[in-house]
């Protein structure tokens, strides 16, 4: 077997090895998680079916239907991008595998192909929520002809490519450049943060709709504009939605050719700089020089100050969080991206304030984000499992499960307050309204994201990923999907409730302090609820 | 003083790794746990220190059932590990305050030991690195750092020697015979007979998680022959 196929069948099987180690009926057990998975998740994918469905309902009678997939290719490309960028820094650079495969007889193109191929099928998971329900929505309606299903598929093998291929363009050169820096974990989640922020800036900024017209460059293209709806999208996007959406089917081929041609060349430049770059930027990575000082500055005075406990396990958790870049990068993306979409969308689209007459419709939709950003970060969701092998060392301290729970629940509140702050700001700097608006959304919305991230706690402990190398395991899993659920289930409940209130002739006044105290609530039952699963299985936990 | 009262312990496949052991040791002792690859070494450990929870039987730490009152046995023990698994992106003086901070190590005390210590190990210049920077050695000899800040009544250690160099061995070697001087119990597994030769009061052997004999060194040896004979003898059965 050639050395690239031996060590993508070795990586594979060890992805796919979800259960504990040593436990018997491995492909049993491992079945068992996918239909779990598939079964969370069921729930999303028909609620996008339906919602995309009704949108190709209100966008047909003006033959508009097509806008349905280039959202699909925007929307799943811009996931890809977005995460695939800490995905590859994972899997390329910071997984515990590498110190074994560097040492061995392989060309780096095996090593990133192999890896590559592994971000690729995780990423055909999660694109696979968005797009497919968008595609069959389509394929059902009977818009396309013939040859669409198959093209359908062969779009949606190729759509990750494209992003992911330009992610490792990104990251080769970064990670390259920054090897032998002192501070190169800082420079590179830097690096990769800011990518981030051009890729948003571009989508929201330069493509705003109401001046997209005379700005856009040869590269992008506006298409199917309708009621204020615009979708912008770089060519190779829009020739994939082309490509779907032809009426004759060498058209096409033709488009889906040139979809796939640039993704492939593409693939084949990271490869290319892959093989120029990977060693001497992985290499960096290990074998890092003690930057030894003398032992006056070491030991000198205000070293050996006192915390409690408490604030000593908080500091401990935040320390291991923040300079771990993988975490960082996922927690950050993941807490911060609605918010910030929130923020360019109230500056170019007016999404954020409609005036004093929807200040209601402001404050809930503000908080909701807040709210979602607590349920979509990974922070609280993934507090346990972060532990790893360590976990020897909580379990061994003298601390209880409850408060070792209290410290990961102020590591986890601290994500969605900044992403309050953000959702303040975007609604007072970028959107005008007023300073009271905001701040009642920054209340409601830090008050729902109370019991969300209890909710991702708890979820955590009772079924914690422990056994793991590659930190990018630990933080993306099974669980944050299922805390984005909670999430889902505490916003419909909030939601119903208010709603029965509202048919009762409750105000929105009425209907906003409802929703505070019935949070406020939910948070007070997740706390307590919270102490028994710490009791019970923190001592039973085992790495 | 730790006692092990027909304790036992099954994984998930129903193999028993730790089977009805009961052992006495004393305040003041050194006590070797011997025993082949897979005999129970280390899951015993884990259960006294409170890693894993037996399924059966009951282990006491100077007096406290460690499932009775956890925290309170967790308080009397400092414990290092086999793998010296640790957060590699705090330094090692951060983890060392950690440790600290939450055995309620005042700061004077705290300076007093972890400078002690690092010096001792020839720690002090690396300790202001990311734990990520040290090799292995290094690492074994911060855990043994942290696990002696607390000044514990109890000493545990699994497979303490592997990784040292002869310098810290010898050293590691002092401390624990220091430790047990000042009445304190020192509890250890290793696979060098000779270390438990020279270095134990009292040794016991495991095999497929049961004892198969427990004793002083001239107990073991009665028949004039080495440790390595006897310990290839029993667990070969």
């Amino acid at each position: 077997m050639r050395p690239f196929f031996a060590l993508l069948k070795m990586l594979f099987k060890q992805a796919l090895r979800l259960g504990p180690a040593g436990s018997g009926g491995g492909s049993r057990r491992t079945a068992l998680v996918l239909l779990a998975l598939a079964t969370a998740g069921s729930p999303l994918v028909l609620g996008l079916y339906a919602v995309f469905n009704q949108v190709y309902t209100l966008l047909a009678p003006a033959g508009e239907q097509a806008a349905v997939l280039t959202m699909a290719v925007v929307g799943g490309q811009s996931i890809v991008l977005l995460f695939g960028l800490y995905y590859l820094l994972s899997a390329f650079y910071y997984a515990g595998d590498l110190p074994l495969l560097l040492p061995l007889p392989l060309r780096p193109r095996d090593i990133v192909g192999a890896k590559l191929a592994l971000v690729l099928a995780g990423e055909y998971l999660t694109v696979s929520a968005l797009v497919v329900p968008i595609f069959l929505v389509y394929g059902v309606r009977g818009a396309g002809g013939w040859w669409y299903w198959p093209l359908a598929l062969a779009v949606f093998l190729v759509l990750p490519v494209l992003p992911l291929a330009v992610s490792a363009v990104i990251i080769f050169p970064l990670m390259r450049f920054t090897a032998g820096s002192k501070n190169r974990e800082l420079f590179r989640v830097v690096g990769s943060l800011l990518a981030v922020a051009v890729y948003l800036a571009v989508r929201f900024s330069v493509l705003s709709p109401r001046e997209a017209p005379g700005r856009v460059g040869p590269w992008l293209r506006i298409g199917h504009t309708l009621s204020g709806l615009s979708w912008a999208a770089f060519l190779p996007q829009a020739w994939a939605a082309d490509a779907l959406a032809a009426t004759a089917p060498v058209r096409a081929l033709a488009y889906f050719l040139l979809f796939a041609a640039v993704s492939v060349f593409l693939l084949v430049l990271a490869l290319v700089l892959a093989g120029k770059w990977f060693f001497r930027g992985a290499a960096g990575g290990y074998g890092a020089g003690l930057g030894r000082g003398g032992r006056e500055k070491i030991l000198g005075r205000g070293v050996f100050g006192s915390r409690s406990p408490l604030a000593a396990l908080v500091f401990k958790e935040t320390r291991v969080f923040f300079r771990t870049p993988v975490f960082v990068m996922n927690g950050l993306i993941s807490t911060f991206i609605f918010p910030v979409m929130y923020f360019i969308g109230s500056r170019n689209r007016g999404w954020g304030y409609a005036g004093p007459g929807a200040w209601f419709t402001t404050v809930l939709v503000a908080a909701g984000v807040i709210v979602f950003a607590a349920g979509f970060g990974p922070v609280s969701a993934t507090a346990v499992s972060r532990e790893g092998k360590m976990l020897w060392v909580s379990k061994h301290l003298p601390l209880s499960g409850r408060e070792q729970m209290t410290a990961k629940l102020v590591l986890a509140l601290l994500f969605p307050l900044a992403a309050a702050v953000v959702v303040a700001l975007a609604l007072v700097l970028a959107a005008g309204a007023p300073v009271r608006d905001a701040f009642q959304a920054l209340l409601l919305g830090l008050a729902g994201a109370w019991p969300a991230a209890q909710a991702g706690l708890i979820i955590d402990l009772l079924h914690p990923n422990l056994d793991w190398s590659d930190p990018q395991r630990a933080i993306k899993g099974f669980n944050g999907l299922l805390a984005l659920v909670a999430t889902v289930v505490l916003l419909g409940a909030a939601a119903a409730g208010a709603g029965l209130l509202a048919v009762l002739g409750v105000g929105a006044v009425g209907l906003l302090a409802f929703l505070f105290l019935f949070f406020l609530l939910s948070g007070l039952v997740l706390f307590h609820a919270l102490g028994r699963p710490a009791e019970r299985r923190y001592p039973v936990l085992e790495a | 003083m730790i006692g092990f009262d027909r304790v036992t312990k099954s994984y998930d496949g129903g193999v028993r790794a730790v089977d009805e052991l009961t052992l006495t040791i004393h305040p003041g002792e050194i006590f070797g746990f011997l025993g082949p690859n897979g005999a129970g070494k280390t899951t015993t450990i884990k259960m006294l220190v409170g890693l894993l929870r037996p399924d059966g039987g009951r282990i006491t730490v100077s007096g406290v059932e460690t499932l009775q009152d956890p925290l309170a046995a967790k308080r009397k023990i400092g414990y290092v590990p086999d793998q010296p698994e640790v957060y590699e992106k705090l330094t090692g003086l951060e983890y060392l305050n950690f440790i600290a901070d939450v055995f309620l190590v005042g700061a004077d005390a705290r300076a007093r030991a972890i400078t002690r210590c690092l010096d001792q190990f020839e720690l002090t210049d690396a300790a202001g690195d990311r734990i990520q920077s040290y090799s292995h050695g290094m690492r074994q000899k911060l855990l043994l750092t942290a696990a002696l800040l607390h000044d514990p009544e109890v000493l545990v250690l699994d497979e303490p020697m592997v990784g040292l160099d002869p310098r810290s061995s010898h050293l590691l070697k002092e401390i624990m015979r220091e430790h047990c001087g000042r009445g304190g119990t020192l509890f250890f597994s290793t696979h060098v007979l000779e270390v438990a030769e020279k270095l134990c009061d009292r040794v016991a052997i495991i095999n497929r998680g049961r004892l198969i004999a427990c004793g002083t060194m001239e107990e073991l040896r009665a028949d004039g022959r080495s440790l390595e004979t006897i310990f290839l003898e029993l667990t070969e059965k």
